[in-house]
Order: structure tokens, then sequence, then C-alpha cells
């Protein structure tokens, strides 16, 4: 007798989930991704609060990094609005995530030890793309972007997405 | 996950890259306004610092108030210092990079004067807008020109002979923290100004606007 599958399964063999998953983290890369591209100089200066590097060093770096970073997001989020290479999107939005909210906690954590603000009371610009952000506020988007990545990342299905159309990848897959 | 999803992933992923690179590079190359992927835009200052110089926002170098015309002018107003009604809001950090990179610095009071004085309308005084053009649109200190440090080439070329014919070039960003204002400094200096010309309004446009000091919008 054939194992009956999840609730999880079944929900997400709907295309539902996924769906809304990629409308969602898509359009938020895409809106924070033109920011940055129409601003690059504005980005870099905002990076830089994070001293992720030696700047007298690895300025070509950095500059490089004001440069492409935001065409990958926004191009990140073109992919999974439309549906084509969905798995590499969500993992390289999911790896950003992964990359700078960290840095965000640091900075927030620097800014509140500096300051007299309750943690959650901390705002500033991380450079994300909508300005200036209550820390806390901005690590729950986070969080939570991070998980529609894995979701999108994880989904075993392609309901919805041009990239089944082209045979990319199968409707659904058994073994993801 | 099979061997076969993961590989089409690592595709996707090094597609999405390549193509988001190409499009960033050949974009970056058309915009007027462009990264300069050689430049390092966070250069420290380095300046000579002064040996008759002692820190002391407003005040004339030791030996020199003399000889230069707008030396009273700044001298004079130098007297309230940091302390009094027109004390800059530049922060500690700010106020110790000022000192640290051997400039002096000028207060509200100081920058209105200057500002009032013939030499402005002259300009053997003048002021030097280091923020973004949209902000510089949106206000700045009436007659201030342009400077800002991230795009050299559309302003530095205008401003370099006033510049050199100024006696007192006052540069001044947001406030705050801003570092912009240090950054113009550096270029003026880069272009041939003389360091001991060059004064930072720490309180910035944030203070000046606050303070009622006389603006103008729209371009330069």
């Amino acid at each position: 007798m054939p194992a009956t599958p999840s609730l999880i399964a079944r929900l997400d063999r709907t295309g539902v989930p996924l769906l809304l998953a990629r409308l969602i983290l898509g359009g938020l890369l895409i809106w924070m991704g033109i920011v940055k591209v129409l601003a690059p100089i504005d980005f870099l200066k905002l990076m830089r609060q994070y001293q992720m590097l030696d700047e007298q060093s690895a300025y070509v770096f950095l500059n490089l990094v004001a440069v492409v970073l935001p065409w990958v997001e926004t191009l990140c989020g073109v992919a999974l609005v439309l549906g084509l290479g969905v798995r590499g999107a969500g993992l390289l939005s999911g790896g950003m995530l992964l990359v700078f909210t960290p840095l965000i906690l640091k900075r927030g954590l620097e800014l509140y030890q500096a300051g007299t603000l309750a943690f959650c009371g901390v705002k500033f610009d991380c450079g994300c793309g909508a300005g200036e952000v209550y820390l806390c506020n901005k690590l729950a988007e986070n969080i939570a972007l991070l998980l529609l990545s894995l979701l999108v990342v994880f989904s075993r299905t392609r309901r919805f997405c041009l990239e089944r159309w082209w045979h990319l990848r199968p409707a659904t897959s058994a073994t993801g | 996950m099979s061997l076969r999803g993961t590989l089409t992933t690592v595709v996707e992923v090094i597609v999405l890259l390549v193509v988001a690179g190409t499009l960033a590079l050949g974009a970056n190359a058309l915009r007027p306004d462009s990264v300069r992927l050689g430049r390092n835009y966070f250069e420290k200052p380095v300046f000579p610092i002064n040996p008759g110089y002692t820190h002391n926002p407003g005040r004339i170098p030791a030996g020199e108030g003399t000889s230069d015309p707008a030396a009273g002018l700044v001298g004079q107003a130098g007297e309230a210092g940091p302390e009094g009604d027109g004390g800059s809001e530049g922060t500690g950090s700010h106020s110790s990079a000022v000192e640290q990179l051997g400039l002096q610095s000028m207060t509200f009071d100081e920058a209105l004067e200057m500002y009032h004085d013939d030499m402005y309308r002259t300009r053997h005084c003048i002021f030097v807008d280091a923020r973004p053009d949209t902000l510089y649109r949106e206000g700045h200190i009436s007659g201030a020109f342009q400077l800002d440090p991230y795009h050299l080439e559309f302003y530095l070329p205008d401003l370099v002979d006033i510049a050199l014919n100024a006696h007192r070039i006052v540069v001044y960003c947001t406030g705050g923290d801003c570092e912009d204002s240090l950054f113009a400094a550096r270029d003026l200096m880069e272009a041939g100004v003389a360091a001991d010309r060059i004064f930072v309004y720490e309180g910035g446009f944030d203070e000046w606007k606050k303070k009622g000091g006389p603006m103008a919008t729209g371009g330069q």
C-alpha cells in the first residue's frame, strides 16, 4: 500500500505556496535591487558601514560588489517572478540573506551599544533599498524572506513556472 | 535532490551570476555617473599638518592671521567657540577626524558671518557643498558650489580655478557623522588648494537649515 503524502507535500503539489513565495520574494528583490541599481554610489557608501573588508586595500572588490550585487538581486527577482531558474534564484537570494542578515545584526548591535535606544528602537539605513528601517523589523523581514527562499529551493513542484513549459524541469519531482 | 537536479541548480546559479555581472558592468560603463572600479572613494585625506596649527575651531593658524584678508573674519567669529550658541553640531568622532587630518572646523556663527561678508560676494570666500546632486537641488547654502566627491568629473573642472583663488573654502555635507566634506576637502587639496584655506563646517546643512541660514534650491 503506497504511503499517503503528508499535508505539506500535498499542499506543495498544488503549486500555490511556491507561487506566493516566488511573487513575494521576487517582487521584493526587484524593488530593492532597482533602488540600488539606480544609485550605486549610495549603495557603496551604505555598504561601507559594515566594515566587511579593509576598504583601503579591497576597494576594487567593494566597488565591484556595489555594481554587481544590485543586478544579481534584480535578476533573481525577475527569475523568480517569471519562474525561470527558480531553484538557482532561490539559492542565490537565500545566500545573500545569509550573508547580510548577520551583518545587519552586527551593525544594529553596534548602534544599540553606542546609543540609548532600546534594541528594537534602533533605526538605520541598512543599504537594503528601503531607506531607514527598524532593526527588529528588518531582522524579522529577512528571516521571513529566508524561509521563502528555502521554500523555493526545496519545493518539489514547478507548477505556474515558465521553466516547466520549457521542459527545464518536470512539473513535480519525486526526488526534488 | 538528485544529482541532475543539483547540477541544474548549479548551472542556474552560474547563468544568473554571469548574466547579472555582464549587465551590471555594461550598464556601469554606459552610465555617466558610473562607479569607477579602480578608484578608492574612501581614501583618507593626508594633509600636511601646519606646524603653527593647534586645534581651535574657527581660529587662524598662528602667523597667518595678519597676511590673510579673511583671517580677521574667521578669527573674530571664533571667539564664540564651539560651546557657544553658534557651536557646531558635529559629533565628537567627526571633530576628531577633522582634527586628525589637520583641518580646521567652522561653527555656524562663523559660517554665517562669512556668508554676510563682502568677501563672500567677491568669491574670496566660498562654500562647497559635498552632498549628492539630489540633496543640493532640494536645498543648499545660497551661493554654494557643488563638489560631490563621488562624481568629481562633473564639478571639479569648473570649481578648481575659483577654489585656487579663494582665501577661505568652507566645505560641508549633511552634518553629524557624514564624511563627504572630508573627502571633498581631500579632492580640493589634490587639485592644489592649500590645506590651511580649507575649513569644514561640521554642523553641515542640517544645522544651517535648522538655524535659519540663507538657503537656495535648484541646480548650481
